[in-house]
């Protein structure tokens, strides 16, 4: 997708996005690190704030906590009567103004034996001390929160707020402890002292806590009733829960969970209330238990840098642009010439080297590669005008050696059946060459009326020389055996000259190959030379007789055994030692007996492998082949070398030579 | 003198027919005393009311306040109220002790009457309640407590069970008694989850005692009949108009909590009232105020077993249906 995409294209779409990337990791880095700096802050001086809340809140709670603590020790340690415990309540009431009302409840029968009820309360309402006495059918004060829980906790405590029930809507909190009868080793609760006070400063201190614009403050008591919020809906009817449970928010529920399980935090808090997100710092007042929570608007300290971070994108969009269009405009005037220059090369390779270069004064990588491709252009023509030359050379050289192929070729007798008037025999041959010119070659012809002269050879090399050396063989074999004589014996006259006398006609194949080689190996120079397998057979007897030099063994096929490789004589290879002399050696061929003669370059085809097809396989073939005449013979072997081979490419001339005798018979039906 | 005379005999006839007025305006009004303060339990009343439906069937009602300082039976007896709201473990034996009290309708069908314990301390089985600190609320309302007690043989520290669940929250108790449509709701409103809690419901321990059912003098019955046949089928609408309108029952009962400054929680009275619902239905129907014979005879017996009462009151004496 991309590969087709312009060069400025990808230049700007990754230098934009390297950009980017760094951009927005130090933005965010940077974001999230003064986020956390500010949050930070507000935490330190959330501490601080609800810190000095709670002092604030203890210094006026801890001084009423004292009155009935000290009435409680009082009735403990001394002995009193009914007048010197109201004078007491009384005075307790009226000297402290934060008291609203107190009372001393004893336990059923415990102040006087007949009294199930003792509780006298004084109280103040609109300045007025009142007095009453508490406790009647309707009116089970044991079983109060105020009574029962200090007395079933063993422990002073604040009970939770509750609105005056004397009319007036304040809202009120009761400190209740619990006052003992020590009768010898036993302790046991006679009453509870109690001291009722109006929180409603507490409410105004929380309520009076802003915090930025948003920001607010609430107070939940021990079991999460919410005592002070700036809903006043919440305030003494739900708890922490049961707003959770009513805005279906879990969460709110973990957190109210957590507020009460430890003593104090500072957490992310989504109020339900306003909707927003904050921070909450919440702790334990140490003497009632309730919890005081400070929620800071995240909004609106995060406000600044919010703004800081729009400026930051908003000027790092407009570097983006710049950076943008610079790119842009640098990629267009480096593509320019660039392009051009791609023209030039369009140009160049469809054939015009005379197209002209645009001038550059630049000294930069485009300055250079205009240079390289002036040079290149250069070099280019005067390689082409060489590369004509040495091409038309090779043609030339080509075609003439595709002559002296065809020279070569045409050598051999291609006509085929070549006696057609003799049907004693059957004569056959091929010879595929290999790339070049080869060195292979075949011949047969009479000697005279009966006895024919076939053979097959190989020369050693390739090329021209190996065909002139082949022509100079087979021209040379051709002539000894119709014309040739022995050398003779050398005489010498009574005159003193010497001369050869009774020199006779070649007769024999070793002698016809004797005498080749004498003449051939006397001038061979270059020192080549060549394998042959000569064959004279006489059509009249039916005897083959041969010599062999260095030529790979034939097959003869006879009714009895098939094809078999024949015994040879010994025979090296021609054109080596000008002295050898050739053995001659027969077979008696009968009617149907075949001798099939070829080179090397058909036991030595190779394989991919590297195998040879070799003569085992040759045999092998031969032995297999059902329709045993001539041509069809020498076509078979050389499909089976192909379908061996593979593809593999021919590296040798493969020649065959394949002779059958008929018999005499079948010359008499055909004379 | 005769301009005096005739102003006189005007006077008078004014007077008489007030009177007569007044008597007929009595003949028709009824007050009811329930058990407890305003709160979803009493949907179907505060309903009825407020919708205008004890007014289409012409009867003028008043509701009492309710709570610890109003007792219905005593209100009854001292004629401050013509209904009270009783349970019917409580109205067995208050007739079974001879008072003349005649159950007109049972809304209530089962109990939502429960033991509430935290799992923390422990407690999983009934077994577990021996030795344990158990608050319990008094008079009538200790009977299915005391009673499962028994049962199970356990002997506990009992305490008089207050108005709130505080001292449970504190740790002062290990056990106490709650509804299952208020200190059980409750509890969770004040972060206990279900999983926290261990709760026995009597009515799962062969005590599934119906509830709330609507009590009268017999001489109000005498006097009142008509009035109160009145009062007892418009309260059955009324129950029937806050079931098909909860948020508007709740809205009704929330006012009169505002009103009376009692904590007023709005998903609290939800849950109640949907819960009340399921304690008031039988047969799939809620609401019919209908007192089986047989649910009767049943806990009668079950009292009686438990020394609670000495005689089953004849049920044709004890409930008098207001149905044709």
């Amino acid at each position: 997708m991309l590969r087709n995409k312009s060069l400025a294209f990808k230049l700007i779409l990754f230098l934009s996005s390297a950009c980017m990337v760094i951009f927005l990791v130090i933005f965010g880095a940077s974001f999230l690190f003064a986020e956390n700096l500010i949050e930070k802050n507000v935490e330190s001086n959330a501490i601080n704030l609800i810190q000095s809340i709670i002092y604030q809140t203890e210094s006026v709670l801890n001084p009423v906590e004292v009155v009935p603590e000290n009435l409680a020790f009082f009735l403990e340690q001394n002995p009193y009567d009914q007048d010197l415990l109201m004078q007491m309540l009384r005075s307790a009431v009226q000297k402290n103004d934060d008291i609203y009302g107190a009372t001393v409840a004893f336990e059923p029968f415990s102040f006087g034996t007949n009294l199930y009820f003792f509780s006298p309360y004084y109280y103040k309402q609109n300045g007025e001390l009142f007095f009453s006495w508490l406790g009647s059918e309707e009116y089970h004060i044991f079983s109060r929160d105020w009574y029962q829980i200090p007395k079933e906790l063993n422990k002073p405590i604040w009970t939770e707020p509750y609105f005056d029930e004397g009319g007036g809507g304040i809202l009120m909190a009761t400190y209740s402890v619990p006052f003992y009868e020590i009768d010898g080793s036993e302790k046991k609760v006679k009453g509870i002292v109690t001291a009722d006070i109006s929180i409603e400063w507490l409410a105004d201190i929380v309520k009076s806590l802003k915090i930025l614009d948003t920001g607010y403050a609430f107070l939940i008591s021990i079991n999460g009733t919410i005592i002070t919020h700036p809903n006043n809906d919440y305030i003494m009817n739900e708890t922490i829960f049961s707003i959770a449970e009513a805005s279906n928010n879990a969460n709110l529920r973990t957190i109210g969970k957590r507020i009460y399980s430890g003593e104090s935090g500072f957490i992310d808090y989504t109020s339900v209330y306003s909707n927003e997100d904050y921070w909450m710092n919440y702790a334990h007042i140490p003497s009632t238990g309730w919890t005081l929570a400070v929620l800071f608007p995240k909004d609106e300290y995060l406000a600044d840098i919010r703004t800081m971070s729009f400026f930051v994108i908003l000027f790092g969009f407009l570097g983006f642009t710049l950076i943008f269009v610079s790119v842009y405009f640098s990629c267009q005037s480096t593509i320019k010439p660039l392009r051009a220059m791609a023209k030039v090369a369009d140009e160049i390779g469809s054939g015009n080297l005379d197209v002209e270069l645009i001038p550059t004064r630049s000294h930069d990588e485009i300055g250079k590669l205009t240079e390289a491709f002036r040079f290149m252009k250069t070099s280019l023509k005067d390689y082409i005008e060489q590369l004509k030359q040495t091409t038309a050379a090779k043609e030339r050289f080509e075609s003439e050696l595709k002559i002296a192929k065809d020279i070569q070729l045409s050598m051999l007798p291609r006509k085929f059946p070549p006696f057609p008037n003799r049907l004693e025999f059957e004569i056959f041959a091929s010879m595929e060459a290999a790339r070049e010119v080869g060195g292979d070659f075949y011949d047969f012809f009479f000697i005279d009326d009966h006895r024919l002269c076939f053979l097959v050879g190989d020369v050693s090399g390739k090329g021209v020389p190996a065909a002139l050396f082949m022509v100079t063989v087979k021209t040379l074999l051709k002539f000894e055996a119709q014309h040739g004589f022995n050398q003779g014996d050398i005489f010498r006259r009574a005159d003193g000259r010497e001369s050869r006398e009774r020199r006779s006609r070649l007769q024999t194949p070793g002698d016809i190959l004797s005498r080749v080689n004498s003449i051939i190996a006397q001038e061979n120079d270059e020192a080549m030379f060549v394998t042959l397998f000569f064959a004279i057979f006489n059509t009249q007897t039916g005897e083959l007789s041969y010599a062999n030099a260095g030529h790979n063994p034939p097959l003869v096929y006879t009714k009895q055994d098939s094809f078999q490789y024949i015994s040879m004589p010994k025979g090296i290879v021609l054109g080596v030692i000008p002295e050898y002399t050739f053995t001659t050696q027969q077979i008696q061929f009968n009617a149907s007996d075949t001798i099939f003669i070829y080179t090397d370059g058909v036991t030595e085809a190779m394989n991919f492998k590297k195998e040879l097809f070799g003569e085992e396989r040759l045999k092998e073939k031969l032995i297999n082949i059902k329709d045993k005449s001539s041509p069809n013979i020498i076509g078979y072997i050389r499909d089976e070398i192909k379908s061996f081979a593979r593809g593999e490419e021919q590296s040798d001339d493969i020649t065959m030579l394949i002779f059958t005798f008929n018999g005499n018979e079948n010359k008499d039906i055909a004379n | 003198m005769n301009k005096e005379f005739r102003s006189c005999i005007y006077m008078l006839l004014f007077l008489v027919v007030t009177a007569n007025l007044l008597h007929a305006e009595q003949l028709s009004t009824i007050t009811l005393s329930p058990m407890w303060r305003p709160q979803a339990q009493f949907a179907g009343y505060y309903v009825a009311l407020e919708k205008g439906i004890y007014g289409k069937y012409g009867i003028e009602v008043i509701i009492l306040r309710g709570g610890p300082e109003y007792v219905p039976f005593q209100y009854l007896y001292e004629k401050k109220a013509d209904v009270g709201i009783m349970w019917l473990s409580s109205g067995l034996k208050e007739r079974s002790n001879g008072a003349k009290i005649v159950n007109i309708a049972q809304f209530s069908q089962h109990s939502g009457f429960m033991f509430i314990a935290k799992k923390k301390t422990g407690i999983a089985s009934p077994l577990d309640l021996h030795g344990k600190k158990i608050s319990i609320w008094p008079g009538d309302l200790s009977i299915q407590p005391e009673i499962f007690l028994k049962k199970y043989n356990l002997s506990s520290n009992v305490i008089e069970q207050g108005y709130s669940v505080n001292l449970f929250v504190q740790d002062g108790v290990d056990v106490i008694c709650g509804m299952s449509y208020n200190e059980y709701h409750m509890l969770y409103n004040f972060g206990f989850d279900t999983q926290d809690l261990t709760t026995f419901s009597f009515s799962e321990h062969g005590l599934d005692f119906p509830e709330d059912g609507l009590y009268v003098l017999e001489e109000t019955l005498a006097v009142k009949h008509e009035a109160l046949q009145r009062f007892v089928q418009a309260s059955r609408e009324g129950w029937k108009y806050a079931f098909d309108h909860p948020d508007e029952a709740v809205d009704i009962v929330l006012s009169y909590m505002r009103k009376y400054s009692i904590p007023a929680n709005r998903i609290h009275q939800q849950r109640m009232l949907n819960t009340i619902k399921q304690l008031m239905t039988i047969d799939g129907a809620p609401g019919t105020g209908v007192l089986s014979p047989t649910i009767y005879e049943q806990i009668g017996r079950n009292l009686m077993q438990n020394n609670i009462i000495n005689t089953i009151p004849e049920f044709s004496e004890f409930y008098h249906e207001m149905d044709y």
